[in-house]
């Protein structure tokens, strides 16, 4: 069982995408979870600003964990900043998905109704994190 | 006693306070009370002037001195024990729950503004007592005692015995093997020494002085010291401040209830409760025993779990359970035989103080120091003897090859037992000596020493606690670098993880902490923080992960988004040790952090946690705040876990409520007012009309005045400008509805005792259904004498119920008394408000009770506050000022006249052209006269009005008499006078009387185009000048809606019927266009409006009879789809004999002619005789002007006069509409202007473009201007004329129609 939960992080610290992986089922997960990998996904923005000035990479690899919690980030050229919170080993797989959904964001972002840094409700966007998701990061 | 707090001390400070000497007290009892009549022990005594005031110097084993700066002596009774596991614990939740700060200050980082304490006496008195309650180990001395002071008083007589019976205990104590508590440096040679007190005001001192000559014989001479103190009574008060009260901690009394109250939970499942959120908490417990079960590490961080029971076992101190056992809690230490309140030191004098001080210091350099010294040459000197040879050739070996790893190894970390003659130890023990003294650098030295060759042996213990005290050296002496810091993490790493010993590991990382702090290192220090939680200790790990928080605030920069995190996880930890302060606390710095950052299930937890320890701590309102905040809108959270929140917040509220009713009505969190859409409808028609009469529709308070409004207003403008007679008059529409889009940029009016009504939209922003009763409206009312009265009293407790029944009796308000809101809903609620006074109104929200659904006996009363709503300027003008609505703010004048207006019923579907007869009864429901009554309406061509003496002919009418051109006409004037109607006029009296009624006939046509069809009424009424300023006249509106339905379609031509005598003919053909199969048309009569022609009376000549058939109210009726022809002749008329202004019903008389065509026999006729002045004609031969043309159109439109005659059909129908079967009456009209042109009505598309302006025409003034006329080279041929020709079409005749046309003798024949 793993779980993965996706953030997009706005320039206020606001989150503007949440999504969660997850080969459990309802049931078994708690619910209790989700509000911790949001604790932990904004604890790890403090690493996330200080690792992205010392790598020309926009991955910035696993840069925090909380007990067996990971974090990965990923950062945009324009610093949005792109957090998983998960509980198993899997960097290529997250690698791509950084990059898959990077592309998506821009092509999102593109989008003249969009405002930069609000919440992004799109279905095509929620769509395409489903299938990435399921490609990458829970196959 | 260690002491760390309230003084502000550095790291420095704090090493040294921890590590100063300790010496041993036992005092006789004659001592102990001369000490207690300060309210004060010995040892506690000595406390404030334990720091020796000058420095003293120590000669280390060369011989060279050292000054020792500030030195500190650690006084302690001997018989004082360390407490049992489950006291200290008790002593440490005290420490931290006993301690507050509520200081804040406020830094702020990344624009968020943190408030924090500023300094944390929670972390500090919990450190010292942790340090306090450690016992002291084997692998150490530092803890160990060093000397013993003897304590006696000169009033003793028999001094030196007592002396020696100290004595004697004393020793016996040290020469104990194995050693028990308390431990002794160095059992076999312990300097003890002797105190004299002496009390100044009791006894002699020269008897004292003999006494302690006597013990100085005995003992020695720099063993015994005399110090007198308690030189003053009692019960005089003390010029000597008291020094004594930061360094004094007995266990205050504490009640037994606050204690309860404030620190841990009752229970397990209480814990539980402050945490979890209420719907999962079954589930959790169940999981958490579970996973306790399995792994404890994968427990969840923030989840409650249940303190583990096995946490007093597993945290006991490193020492023998043997020593355990035999503790004892000495009474005088910890026990509160000295009242803790009372001042210390009452009979201590300004000069006994100084006494004191002296003796520390003299006791200092006279007996401790050699003695030290002493010590210091005897452990050199056993260090260097047994130094090389190794206890065993195996250890030296391993000393030289093998460099071994803590944990690389064996694990038995006690394999090694040193003695305590051995060389390791005794460098130990030189190294503590040397630290204690402030010779750091040879204490670096030694302890370098005893690390090495603990790491050989491999006795880890003993390793970890020589790295800590090398690497506490290096930092005392400063020259701490990366590796000596290296020392002190592997120092803790060893404690940790070989040795097991969390106490050790513990203290440990404060030192670091202290260390690295200084090193402003300070991620490293939250580093060791963090790695100290523990699932055994949540007090410790809370305290440990707040202080990590904070370092994450101070690095550079400032990680602020981890301080939140571990400020969490610290809060969460307090919440689990039932330290519900600090938990509450912790949350609150947390949500400084979070706060509208949208991470919302984050900060729901917060807000729950916090809403939790809140109500825990009685702090209700903060409770209540934080639940309604987590039932805001777009919560995240799922049915359930709401409809529980909202159960607590309810819960909550009413407890708040309950304990202070003084609050009266708290703004209710759910459910929301939709702000924007509040309306407000100053105008309602009370519902007086009797059924089936029709009040006036008036404005409807869900209407949405668009477009509709600008006609209102412009009829309402010619209303006034009419009413006002040509006074000088600006305008300013009377606005009676108030929403958003029309905002009230000033207080509305309303009457008193008229209704006031108000529309509000609701909204339940949560996901459980909610209901709403006692639903209310609160509202405040300023009298004109300024007094204020308020409804709000009704729903508090403390008012008396006169001033209740005064109140409403002001305003009477109506509101449904129940309302029921579905999940994440919204729903609109209505008031009728009806006040009874005059004066300022505000209405400032409602008052209502919310239940959940699921539980409707757990009620809130609260109030849903209206906000006042800022009007968003207009782009056109940019006022920087903001204007506020005054929508709720609400003008009260007293009563005046009311017209009340209700008409008889309108079928909603009416057919084209069909003219009903409609009744207006107006009342005046008020108390005075109304003066004068006016109507205007939108479309004037659709009615006309009974009692209306129109003695004037419309102007259309008048210029087909004579040319108008040149007459002065005003277009507004004009334009008024057709739509405005004076109504009631009665010379020299007023129009309506109070309480009057009276009745209006008027008759109402249909249009002749089908579709929907609106008139607007607007009723206008002036008032009194003298009765009210504010308002100068009121106004009714009604507005039917009808949908009209084509019936008939008539076409009309005029022709030459006979080609010989040139008669002209009319060819009319009608069709049943209804689309209801059972309608059928009578055709009653044919009027022909006429000033050159009369219809013939005789010669009808039905052309096409085919398809009419016998219907319920005549033979010949036109059923549905059904079409029928005839034709009449026509002859030309003599001149008009009229005069100059001849009256429109003479007018009407003298052109119309009539002809019955095939009347309805059995239906009654209610329409208008076409000759009447009321009838349609008028209206038809009107031309009605446009509100907004301009005047050269006007102009235009009055000079010309084009000639034309009119046909009027007056026809009956029976139609049907949902069984029930309903006479229509109508009229068509077509108007006829040329020969041979068909005219249509209701108009068809063609027919309108065929009618052009007839320029060239408009001279000769007559209709059907005849080819004869001009000449007779044209008789022959009618269609001579080139306007006719323009205009011919193929003929839709048939051919047989053709042939009867052109032979009138075989019509004849036919008809015979």
């Amino acid at each position: 069982m793993s779980t993965y939960y996706f953030v997009i992080v706005g320039h206020n610290d606001n989150p503007i995408y949440e999504r969660e992986f997850s080969t459990a089922n309802k049931e078994q997960r708690k619910e209790d979870q989700r509000h911790l990998s949001q604790f932990i996904a904004h604890a790890a923005l403090d690493l996330v600003d200080e690792h992205k000035w010392k790598t020309a990479n926009m991955q910035l690899k696993s840069i925090d964990r909380f007990n067996q919690w990971f974090v990965s980030a990923f950062i945009t050229a324009s610093q949005i900043r792109f957090i998983i919170v998960h509980d198993n080993k899997n960097d290529e797989g997250i690698k791509n998905f950084f990059n898959e959904m990077y592309d998506t964001y821009i092509k999102h972002s593109m989008n003249a109704f969009y405002k930069i840094n609000t919440p992004i409700k799109s279905a095509m966007f929620e769509k395409k994190s489903d299938i990435f998701g399921r490609k990458y990061l829970l196959s | 006693m260690i002491h760390l707090t309230g003084q502000n001390y550095n790291a420095r400070d704090i090493i040294k306070n921890i590590f100063s000497p300790l010496i041993g007290v036992l005092s006789s009892n004659q001592a102990d009370e001369i000490c207690h009549r300060n309210n004060l022990s010995f040892v506690e005594l000595l406390q404030p002037f334990a720091k020796l005031p000058n420095d003293a110097h120590f000669r280390d084993v060369s011989g060279t001195s050292v000054s020792v700066r500030g030195l500190r002596l650690n006084f302690c009774d001997v018989e004082w024990r360390p407490p049992q596991t489950v006291l200290a614990r008790k002593m440490l939740n005290e420490s931290v729950t006993n301690a507050h700060n509520d200081k804040t200050k406020v830094a702020t980082i990344a624009d968020i503004d943190l408030e924090l304490p500023t300094s944390e006496p929670w972390f500090e008195q919990w450190r010292e007592t942790f340090l306090t309650v450690q016992f002291p180990a084997e692998h150490e001395f530092t803890r160990h005692l060093l000397s013993c002071l003897l304590v006696l008083s000169s009033a003793d007589p028999q001094i030196v015995e007592t002396a020696q019976k100290l004595t004697q205990r004393v020793q016996q104590m040290q020469s104990i093997t194995p050693q028990k508590l308390p431990k002794w440096f160095q059992p076999t040679d312990v300097l003890n020494s002797y105190v004299v007190l002496h009390e100044a005001s009791q006894g002699d001192l020269s008897k004292a002085q003999q006494g302690f000559e006597l013990l100085k014989s005995t003992f020695g001479d720099n063993k015994c010291f005399l110090v007198s103190i308690n030189s003053q009574e009692t019960n005089t008060i003390s010029d000597i401040p008291d020094h004594w009260t930061s360094y004094i901690k007995r266990q205050p009394k504490t009640d037994p209830m606050t204690s309860s109250e404030l620190s841990a939970p009752k229970s397990p499942q209480e814990a539980v409760s402050v945490i979890s959120m209420p719907a999962m908490q079954m589930s959790q417990l169940l999981d958490g025993a579970a996973a306790q079960e399995n792994d404890l590490t994968m427990l969840h961080p923030l989840s409650p779990m249940q303190e583990s029971a096995t946490e007093a076992i597993n945290s006991k101190f490193s020492i023998s359970t043997e020593s355990i056992a035999s503790q004892t809690i000495n009474p005088n230490v910890w026990a509160n035989d000295l009242d803790a309140d009372a001042p210390h030191g009452r009979c201590l004098a300004a000069r006994d103080v100084d006494n004191l001080r002296h003796f520390v210091q003299d006791y200092a350099v006279r007996a401790l120091i050699p003695y030290i010294e002493h010590l210091v040459a005897i452990l050199s000197e056993g260090v260097t003897n047994k130094k090389g040879v190794s206890k065993s050739l195996l250890s030296a070996t391993k000393r030289w090859f093998v460099t071994s790893k803590p944990g690389a190894g064996t694990n038995n970390q006690n394999a090694v037992i040193y003695t305590n003659e051995s060389a390791e130890l005794q460098t130990r023990k030189l190294g503590d000596l040397y630290f204690m003294f402030g010779h750091y650098n040879l204490a670096f030295q030694s302890y370098h020493q005893a690390k090495r060759d603990f790491n050989a042996d491999s006795a880890w213990q003993y390793y970890a606690g020589a790295l800590e005290m090398a690497a506490l050296s290096a930092f005392m002496l400063g020259t701490a670098h990366r590796k000596t810091y290296d020392y002190m993490e592997d120092a803790i790493m060893c404690y940790l993880t070989v040795c097991k010993l969390q106490q050790f590991a513990t203290r440990a990382t404060l030192l670091s902490m202290e260390c690295l702090k200084t090193a402003r290192l300070y991620s490293e220090v939250a580093k060791q923080l963090i790695r100290m939680t523990s699932e055994e200790s949540d007090l410790r790990s809370a305290l440990l992960l707040e202080q990590a928080a904070y370092c994450f605030l101070v690095t550079h920069p400032p990680m602020h988004r981890k301080y939140a995190f571990h400020i969490v996880l610290a809060g969460n930890r307090y919440s689990r040790a039932g330290q519900r302060k600090h938990a509450y606390r912790c949350y609150r710095q947390a949500y400084q952090v979070f706060q509208q950052r949208q991470w919302s299930l984050a900060e729901d937890h917060i807000q729950y946690t916090v809403a939790k320890q809140a109500y825990m701590l009685k702090q209700l309102e903060e409770a209540s705040r934080s639940f309604a905040h987590l039932l805001r809108p777009g919560s995240l959270q799922s049915a359930q876990q709401q409809s529980s929140f909202l159960k607590e917040y309810i819960l909550t509220q009413n407890e708040l409520l309950k304990r202070s009713p003084e609050l009266g009505l708290l703004p209710h969190a759910l459910p929301q007012v939709v702000q924007s859409s509040v309306r407000v409808l100053t105008l309602v028609q009370p519902p007086s009309a009797q059924p089936p009469q029709v009040p006036a529709s008036n404005i409807d308070i869900n209407s949405n005045l668009t477009a509709d409004e600008a006609i209102w207003h412009k009829i309402e403008e010619m209303l006034v400008i009419t009413a006002a007679s040509n006074k000088p008059f600006v305008f300013k529409p009377s606005r009676y509805l108030f929403t958003k889009q029309q905002p009230a940029t000033e207080c509305p009016l309303a009457v008193q005792g008229e209704p006031i009504e108000l529309a509000v939209t609701l909204s339940n922003s949560v996901r459980c259904p909610i209901a709403l009763s006692d639903i209310d409206l609160l509202w405040r009312l300023t009298l004109d004498n300024e007094e204020v009265l308020s409804n709000q009293c009704v729903y508090e407790q403390s008012s008396d119920s006169a001033s209740k029944l005064a109140v409403s009796a002001a305003i009477k308000t109506s509101c449904v008394a129940s309302l029921d809101l579905a999940e994440q809903a919204e729903q609109l609620l209505h008031f009728k408000l009806t006040p009874k006074l005059t004066g300022r109104l505000s209405i400032l929200g409602v008052i209502c009770r919310v239940a959940a659904k699921a539980e409707p006996t757990a009620s809130l009363l609260g109030l849903l506050q209206f906000e006042t709503q800022r009007i968003k300027p207009t782009a056109a003008k940019q006022s920087s000022q903001t204007l506020l609505d005054s929508r709720l703010s609400i003008k009260l004048v007293p009563q005046v006249p009311a017209l009340c207006v209700s008409f008889s019923p309108v079928p909603a579907e009416l057919l084209a052209g069909e003219i009903v007869p409609v009744s207006i009864t107006l009342r005046n429901l008020g108390i005075s006269p109304i003066e004068e009554i006016y109507l205007g309406c939108d479309n004037p061509r659709c009615l006309t009005l009974l009692d209306q003496q129109q003695t004037e002919l419309p102007l259309t009418m008048m210029s087909s008499l004579r040319d108008l051109s040149n007459d002065k006409l005003v277009k507004d004037k004009e334009i008024r006078r057709q739509r405005v109607f004076r109504l009631l006029q009665r010379p020299g009296l007023a129009a309506l009387d109070a309480q009057q009624g009276h009745t209006i006939s008027m008759w109402l046509q249909a249009p002749h185009v089908a579709g929907p069809f609106t008139l607007r009424l607007l009723f206008y009424y002036a008032l009194p000048a003298s009765v009210n300023a504010h308002i100068k006249y009121r106004l009714v509106r009604h507005i039917w809606q009808v949908q009209v339905q084509s019936c008939l379609q008539a076409d009309a031509t005029c022709v030459i019927s006979n080609a010989v005598n040139r008669e002209l003919g009319l060819d009319v053909s009608l069709r049943n266009v209804h689309t209801a199969q059972s309608t059928e048309v009578y055709i009653n009569a044919l009027s022909l409006y006429s000033k050159d022609y009369a219809l013939k009376p005789n010669n009808l000549y039905i052309m096409n009879n085919m398809e009419i058939c016998p219907g319920q109210a005549g033979n010949r009726c036109l059923k549905s789809a059904k079409c029928c022809s005839f034709q009449c002749r026509m002859q030309p008329k003599d001149e008009e004999q009229l005069q100059e202004k001849p009256n429109l019903k003479t007018l009407l008389r003298t052109r119309l002619s009539r002809l019955d065509v095939m009347p309805a026999q059995q239906l009654e006729q209610h329409a208008p005789q076409l000759q009447e002045p009321h009838s349609f004609l008028s209206n038809e031969e009107t031309v009605f002007f446009n509100t907004n043309i301009s005047t050269e159109e006007f102009n235009a439109s009055i000079a010309t006069y084009v000639p034309h005659a009119t046909v009027a059909l007056s026809w009956s129908a029976l139609t049907r509409k949902d069984d029930v079967q309903r006479v229509a009456n109508g009229v068509h009209f077509i108007k006829l202007f040329n020969l041979y042109e068909t005219g249509s009505c209701p108009a068809v598309g063609e027919a309108l473009l065929r009618r052009r302006p007839s320029t060239d025409e408009t001279h000769h003034r007559r209709e059907f201007q005849l080819p004869e006329d001009v000449g007779n080279e044209a008789a022959s041929e009618p269609l001579a004329d080139d306007d006719v020709a323009d205009f011919w079409e193929p003929n839709e005749h048939y051919v047989s129609q053709r042939c009867i046309l052109e032979d009138e003798s075989f019509v004849l024949s036919a008809r015979a």
